[in-house]
């Protein structure tokens, strides 16, 4: 008996050591690198946010009602290590290409995570020689926010973007 | 995974040329079509119509960063895949100095591949869009995208 015990400890403790710690995602590497030297970093609630939208601009204001926060992250002089953490906290199992827009060498890439209802995260990737930009938005977006992004582009001013 | 003969043959030239200065590229994933059905949100069904079966959307424009002998060999180079036995016209439309063509890839049973090239010796773009594709969807989506000469498609709906 006692050696099925001992069996049955050691079989949910290999199970507990084996349990994956649930991936936090961007929001570790957001913490990990946003006091670091040579990057900029701040974050700006939707309530704030709103503030500075022009009243006139309609679809922003609707897109805001699903926001809780926007933050930047403003990496410069990137490196190796950077991008590594950066890769490994943006995996593709939670994290999804929307759209990639290239303009030369400048790199802009959408990346957003849904929980099959909502989105929960839309990350705006702008890479430029040593320099990496991030936008992250939080919040419950809707189809209508993702049609919103779709009908913001516009292929003659992709330049504007980085 | 698809086989060389139905992968696009745009595909390499959107990848040459992607990423290279004075040339921009977009590429919307396959992912961003499956958000639209996937989301709960029954007040845009029409969207999800639009959009089902779709793959992809790739967008390669030369801009003006390049002289014009490397623009026009742009252009040259995709004229030359579009006019492949495998893509048939499908609408021409001239507008001034503007020659936007339009064509089609099928497999016998449904159209695969939806392609667009503009010849403005400014600005020559390709587009193309892959996947299982009813085009009246298509003359639809293009009123909700920005995108130059794709406008053009609303002609599509008048075709019909």
């Amino acid at each position: 008996m006692k050696t099925y015990i001992l069996a049955l400890i050691g079989l949910l403790l290999a199970i507990a050591s084996c349990a994956k710690e649930p991936i936090e995602g961007y929001k570790k590497f957001y913490r990990e690198y946003r006091d670091s030297p040579n990057v900029t970093s701040f974050k700006v609630p939707a309530g704030l946010a709103s503030f500075i939208i022009d009243d006139e601009d309609k679809e922003a204001k609707e897109f805001l009602k699903n926001m809780d926060d926007i933050s930047f992250l403003i990496l410069k002089e990137t490196n190796n290590q950077m991008i590594f953490d950066l890769n490994k906290n943006l995996p593709e199992q939670l994290y999804k290409e929307i759209m990639v827009i290239k303009d030369g060498g400048s790199e802009v890439t959408f990346l957003a995570r849904d929980n099959g209802k909502t989105i929960e995260e839309i990350l705006m990737t702008v890479v430029d020689n040593d320099e990496i930009v991030i936008m992250c938005m939080t919040g419950s977006f809707t189809k209508e926010d993702a049609k919103r992004i779709v009908k913001s582009i516009n292929v003659q001013n992709v330049g504007s973007l980085n | 995974m698809l086989s060389m003969a139905q992968e696009s043959q745009l595909n390499v030239v959107f990848d040459k040329y992607s990423g290279q200065e004075g040339y921009t590229s977009v590429y919307i994933t396959s992912y961003m079509f499956e958000l639209f059905s996937k989301l709960d949100d029954e007040s845009d069904q029409d969207l999800e119509n639009m959009t089902k079966g779709l793959k992809a959307i790739k967008i390669l424009t030369a801009g003006d960063k390049l002289d014009s002998k490397a623009r026009d060999a742009f252009y040259q180079e995709i004229s030359k895949v579009v006019s492949q036995p495998i893509y048939k016209d499908f609408m021409i439309v001239k507008d001034g100095k503007q020659e936007i063509v339009f064509k089609v890839r099928d497999n016998g049973s449904k159209i695969t591949e939806f392609v667009m090239t503009v010849n403005d010796p400014l600005e020559p773009v390709l587009l193309y869009i892959l996947g299982d594709i009813d085009i009246k969807q298509i003359a639809k989506m293009s009123k909700s995208m920005d995108v130059k000469g794709f406008d053009k498609l609303q002609k599509v709906e008048e075709k019909q």
